[in-house]
């Protein structure tokens, strides 16, 4: 299974075109990391990668199975709710403690913390069964242990075959242990 | 005790309704759809209010084929729907525009109902309501339909508070599922005809606002809503009737607000 750009045009919903000529390969077990200024583009690719953005005809996707991390929203949820039942109500059936402990599952939503938040967020994606995991800023609001725990998750899936792509700033620390290859999108300019 | 007797069916179409309307309401504020879901209101009062424009012109009274309005009520809800979902601005900008689709929906139907008389009395009904004059086969239809929804979301909370977390807090748009779109057309377009737009749309929000205000856990939150919209319906009905001429919709409007807000009270003490 791999996924493959040529000449691929990253364009807003509004039909703004950020980027143009962005080439890539990804294959099994590889793992792509996207980079560049606010504004380059990073969210707009991640959501053409995974078609809601309208279909691309530059992309060719053979990836089956793909799970999601979206960027972390500062939201408050109207209805008060435990991290542990919205990680249900998104399908996810077994609960890790990888990242988060028991007690802290039983958190709700509004009372957590952003990083608390995004560890069962990062749950909700790496429990799924996936070809391709598509996260961006995935070590958001993390600690340096958790951020270490999120990498040995990610190279036992990637063990597996799986794939990923990675859209973060100032990764090199924490993902040095991973064979990456990079993509940087450049401010309105060429990948 | 007479008095809710005879009016039964009303009493029990309009408790099931309010908890019908709640869990619906939940799950549209849930995804930041408070206003949306009052401009759709108000495109099925206009739907109503046309639907008897259309019974008055052919055959000169408003009840000859009951079938028209609830016909016209859902043409105008889904044609406003498919309205909104295509155009959408953006943060306030997108607030703006929900607040000027529910005035230029209100004026509209406020002309149609100055330019023909006879409708004056169904405007009326469908925006202010009264839970005492609905009829009895309406109240036992708006029954069948609340327990279908009731039975539905049962089925499908788990999965419908997903949807709802993934528009609202992840920012990712999830479409409406098809069995829940329908039930909620029906629940809410009947809702509004037989028992008015101000009792639908307090029902839809009033308790899912307290609830959420009071609860610490999910569970508390559908216990609290639940009883707040049935013990506000019956006490606020119970009440207007008691009393003989105090509106019945209003009552329970009222009532379900002070119950709420002694809930939320007596939880943040």
């Amino acid at each position: 299974m791999n996924l493959r750009a040529t000449n691929l045009e990253l364009r807003t919903p509004r039909g703004e075109v950020l980027q143009q000529g962005v080439n890539f390969e990804l294959s099994s077990g590889e793992v792509l990391v996207v980079r560049g200024e606010n504004g380059a583009g990073k969210t707009t690719l991640v959501r053409t990668l995974l078609g809601m953005n309208g279909e691309a005809t530059q992309l060719d996707n053979r990836f089956e199975r793909i799970a999601y991390l979206p960027q972390l929203v500062e939201k408050e949820f109207f209805i008060p709710t435990s991290l542990r039942d919205l990680l249900e109500s998104l399908g996810v059936r077994e609960l890790s403690t990888r990242l988060l402990s028991t007690a802290q599952w039983s958190r709700l939503w509004n009372q957590a913390s952003g990083g608390e938040r995004q560890k069962a967020l990062l749950t909700a994606a790496l429990a799924r069964p996936a070809d391709l995991y598509v996260l961006d800023e995935p070590f958001n609001h993390l600690d340096p242990a958790s951020k270490i725990r999120v990498v040995e998750w990610m190279r036992e899936l990637q063990g597996d075959g799986a794939a990923f792509v990675l859209v973060a700033h100032g990764l090199e620390d924490v993902i040095s242990g991973l064979p990456t290859k990079e993509i940087l999108l450049r401010s309105r300019g060429e990948a | 005790m007479e008095a809710l007797l005879l009016y039964m069916p009303n009493v029990v179409g309009a408790a099931f309704s309010a908890v019908a309307l709640f869990l619906m309401g939940s799950y549209f504020l849930s995804r930041g759809q408070t206003l949306k879901t009052m401009v759709l209101g108000q495109a099925t009062g206009l739907g109503i209010t046309l639907g008897f424009l259309i019974e008055i012109l052919g055959h000169g009274d408003a009840m000859h084929h009951a079938w028209v309005s609830p016909l016209t009520s859902i043409f105008a809800t889904v044609i406003v729907f498919a309205l909104l979902q295509r155009f959408r601005f953006g943060g306030q900008r997108t607030t703006a525009m929900l607040v000027v689709a529910f005035l230029f929906l209100l004026s509209l139907n406020y002309i149609i109902t100055a330019m023909v008389p006879q409708l004056e009395s169904h405007f009326s009904n469908a925006f202010l309501g009264d839970l005492a004059t609905a009829s009895g086969a309406g109240a036992w239809e708006m029954v069948a339909i609340s327990v279908m929804a009731m039975i539905y979301w049962s089925q499908a909370r788990s999965a419908l508070m997903g949807d709802a977390f993934r528009e609202f807090a992840l920012g990712l748009k999830t479409p409406l599922r098809d069995g829940f779109g329908l039930l909620s057309l029906a629940l809410f377009g009947e809702s509004i005809r037989h028992f008015g737009f101000l009792f639908t749309l307090g029902a839809v929000c009033i308790p899912a606002f307290f609830a959420a205000q009071a609860a610490h856990s999910r569970t508390q939150y559908f216990a609290f809503g639940a009883g707040v919209a049935v013990i506000g319906t019956l006490v606020g009905f119970g009440t207007s009737l008691a009393a003989g001429n105090l509106p019945t919709t209003s009552m329970v409007i009222v009532c379900m607000t002070a119950l709420g807000t002694g809930v939320m009270l007596l939880r943040s003490r």
